[in-house]
């Protein structure tokens, strides 16, 4: 694309997006998707939903970018309780539980939520810039992706799993199994047959993904922090900074670079790119660090890079959407159905048939993440303060928003009572030392591994050559096995080190 | 005294006519798909017609999953005073009860039909690397490569992947059947040139194959589209009486009080024919359909016993 036209494109994207109705419609899809990212379990998509039938009253133009903003508004809203609370609001914000928290805890809650905010500002821009010049060519490079490809990144990504654990690497792989077990659940996609559904309806479709999180992880800290009286005031007792320091910005500007590119490639595609991006970063940078240590036990760089990956790909998640009509997500398409109500016919043509949509879309993500970072740093002296809310009211509230948001999802009353049923696995799994991001990780990429497999296999008629004979899927599983022996290789020495001891 | 008979006459009347207070309060429309799709906006359509024709809200409830089973489930066990209604599909209506085992409802044992709401069509499309533009050439190559050529599908026993098997059997071709989750999952492989073809959702493909991205072979309605009189229907391009067409429409629990199936009835016809919703129907490619409670029973009776045969030809039988 010539430069003068990206930047008459990007003009005229902004004289639509800069309009006082379009601005105000904008600021109200951020304000909504931070409320909504903060509350746990209410996420986007159930959001979007109920809005959806209301953006009937309103012009396209402004309808989709209110929707748009919901979206990345919630991105940078979830990963507040992430950080605060222990409590993911979103599944690309998993990862920034793991040393966010840990932050929280050491009284430098202000400094992860600050970093998660520039970073996440920074990362919208640039893939803001990358949807504007690169939209068509990306597109076609997510669709050179075949099934067999993405099985092999989803291989890819499980070892990514077994890295990102802090202690041992036995446990770390039996959650990543009991993930993908978990992940199995439901109606298999290409038999129709009902697996472990144990005649309960609410399951035939799998186990939801928030009442699993809710469980593992807000309810088991709950029972885990009441049943230890010091642990209780770990948060609020000291609170030192609410804004990170110079040595903070330059640990996080390399991670946050990297978790950019990362996430704005992931991005992409569809499927758990989100999420593959924010723990593909953080695996990154622990890899990267000079001390891989400090992972787990609150470094910064471990919420830096994830927060700017998973908000990258929020980002270029909308590039299929847009160029294509393709969603890549739950969230894209949710953003289609809006655009089908408008009588807006998703595909290649909404480009050039309707550019002032196309380019006010754009140009409003990037004025939504201005918003955005204008509005959240002075909250976070606010959120900092909620610490500081007794413990015995917090949890009550906690556990209410939970209940609130998984029955939001499907009305389903069961789904309410699986968060009990996680919250008490997730309290073992708390006494049994093991972490539950690999089984999430499990859970997440378990099933489309299987999906992909199968299908790979179908379109190959049972020739399982098809991994090594394309490029791109013999290069991720390579990938996977190398990264393999460097996670095996310490634990093998360390293994042979006890037999000399001995 | 005269004044008194009347007042009395009056009374006894009063209760026969109690079900014409209906509805005194919203109702809810239960829908089996999640939000956004060509089914759930039907259902936002026609809600706000027949809102405003009856004076009461009636509120869209999404309860997705298990094909259409959830909500269904969630109306069968609500009371059956029609203020719970459901927006009954091709696939929870028909296409269930003729390849599930065992199937917790039977549409017309437990329902009571009201109307049919919107149909809308389908585009047989192949991947741009399949070297035929006609339906005809098509059918000729995949003849000459039997077992070979793909297809795609939102899902096993969906709308899509009946319909392609059926062409299948009248044609006398053999494909094999690639299932995803939904259709927008299924078009991505076909325009990433992965699978071969299928019959995917006109409104998602027309402008891909304007576009050069696919190419559009026939509309499986029994009419060429108005939107692309350039390509033929299934019928004319070969393949006479087979058409593919999906519909909504409301039903409700059999033991409703007669009297809402009638009001229902009357509300959904005027709600098809006023202008707000035929425009929207036209700028989303929906044909507004229209049936009586007792033609719309007699749909589905012919569609299960369509998809039936299907199901035995194919040896199709889910749990």
């Amino acid at each position: 694309m010539e430069l003068t036209d990206l930047f008459s494109n990007l003009a005229l994207g902004f004289s639509v997006a800069a309009t006082p109705a379009n601005m105000f419609w904008c600021l109200m899809g951020a304000l909504v998707g931070t409320a909504i990212g903060v509350l746990p379990g209410v996420g986007p998509v159930a959001t979007m939903a109920l809005l959806l039938p209301t953006t009937y009253y309103l012009p396209p133009e402004g309808a989709l970018i209110m929707l748009a903003g919901i979206y990345y508004g919630a991105q940078y809203g979830g990963s507040t309780t992430a950080i605060l609370i222990n409590l993911p609001g979103e599944s690309s914000s998993v990862v920034t539980v793991l040393d966010g928290y840990q932050m929280a805890k050491q009284g430098r809650a202000g400094a992860a939520l600050a970093i998660a905010a520039i970073g996440s500002f920074f990362a919208g821009c640039v893939a803001t810039v990358a949807i504007a010049v690169a939209a068509p060519p990306l597109t076609k490079v997510a669709q050179k992706f075949a099934p067999a490809d993405y099985c092999s990144l989803m291989v890819l990504g499980l070892v990514f799993a077994i890295v990102l654990a802090r202690g041992s690497v036995v446990k770390a792989l039996g959650m990543v199994f009991l993930g993908m077990l978990l992940g199995l659940v439901g109606t298999d996609v290409n038999t129709g047959n009902l697996r472990y559904t144990f005649g309960i309806s609410d399951l035939f479709d799998g186990i939801g993904f928030v009442p699993l999180v809710m469980g593992l992880f807000g309810m088991a800290e709950i029972m885990a922090n009441m049943t230890n009286a010091e642990r209780r005031d770990l948060v609020t007792s000291k609170v030192t900074g609410l804004m990170p320091t110079w040595a903070d910005l330059k640990a996080s500007a390399m991670p946050v670079l990297r978790g950019t590119i990362l996430g704005g490639f992931l991005g992409i595609l569809p499927g758990g790119g989100a999420v593959l991006a924010s723990f593909s970063s953080y695996t990154v940078e622990k890899k990267l660090a000079k001390d891989p240590s400090r992972f787990g036990k609150g470094a910064i760089e471990g919420v830096a890079g994830p927060e700017s990956a998973n908000n990258a790909a929020a980002q270029t998640s909308f590039i299929p959407m847009l160029t294509l009509g393709i969603p890549s997500n739950a969230v894209m398409a949710m953003m289609i159905g809006g655009m089908m109500i408008h009588g807006i016919v998703p595909g290649p043509q909404v480009m050039t048939d309707r550019p002032g949509l196309f380019w006010g879309m754009i140009a409003s993500m990037w004025l939504g993440n201005l918003m955005l970072i204008v509005l959240n740093l002075p909250m976070i002296g606010l959120w900092v303060r909620m610490l500081m809310v007794p413990y015995r009211l917090m949890s009550v509230a906690i556990l209410f928003f939970c209940c609130i948001g998984v029955y939001s999802l499907n009305n389903s009353a069961n789904e309410v009572l699986f968060i009990a049923v996680f919250g008490l696995l997730g309290y073992l799994f708390f006494k049994l030392d093991c972490e539950p991001a690999p089984l999430l990780l499990g859970f997440i990429l378990g099933p489309l591994l299987e999906v992909y497999m199968r299908r790979a296999m179908l379109l190959s008629r049972g020739d399982a050559m098809v991994f090594i004979e394309r490029p791109l899927s013999a290069s991720f599983l390579a990938l996977a096995a190398v990264l393999l022996v460097i996670v095996l290789l310490p634990n093998i020495r360390k293994a042979r080190e006890v037999a000399f001891v001995e | 005294m005269k004044y008194f008979a009347a007042l009395l006459i009056g009374l006894l009347i009063l209760p026969g006519q109690a079900p014409a207070a209906w509805p005194e309060r919203p109702m809810r429309l239960i829908v089996g798909v999640a939000p956004g799709g060509p089914a759930d906006i039907s259902a936002r359509l026609i809600a706000d017609r027949i809102g405003e024709s009856l004076k009461q809200p009636m509120v869209v409830e999404n309860r997705p999953g298990s094909n259409g089973a959830i909500a269904i489930q969630a109306v069968l066990s609500a009371p059956a005073d029609g203020y719970t209604v459901l927006l009954g599909t091709t696939g929870a209506m028909t296409i269930s009860p003729a390849v599930m085992k065992s199937l917790r409802y039977d549409p017309l044992r437990d329902f009571a039909p009201i109307g049919t709401v919107i149909s809308y069509t389908y585009l047989l499309v192949t991947r741009t690397g399949i070297p035929v533009t006609t339906l005809k050439e098509f059918v000729e190559y995949a003849k000459q490569n039997p077992g070979k050529l793909t297809f795609t599908s939102p899902g096993i026993a969906s709308v899509n992947h009946m319909g392609m098997e059926q062409f299948s059997t009248l044609t006398g071709i053999k494909m094999i059947h690639v299932p995803y989750k939904g259709d927008s999952e299924a078009l991505a492989d076909v325009l990433g040139g992965h699978v071969d073809c299928g019959f995917i959702s006109y409104s998602l493909t027309a402008p891909q194959a304007k576009g050069g991205k696919l190419r559009g072979l026939a509309v499986s309605q029994p009419e060429r589209h108005p939107l692309t009189p350039e390509i033929p229907t299934v019928r004319e391009a070969g393949v006479p009486g087979f058409d593919l067409l999906p519909w909504t429409g409301l039903m409700v629990p059999i033991a409703t009080p007669k009297e809402v199936v009638t009001t229902l009835s009357t509300a959904i016809d005027d709600g098809l024919r006023h202008p707000v919703m035929r425009k929207r129907m036209e700028e989303l490619g929906f044909q507004p359909m229209f049936n009586s409670p007792e033609s719309f029973k007699q749909l589905i009776e012919a569609e299960q016993a369509r998809w039936r045969d299907v199901a035995k030809q194919v040896n199709l039988s889910l749990e």
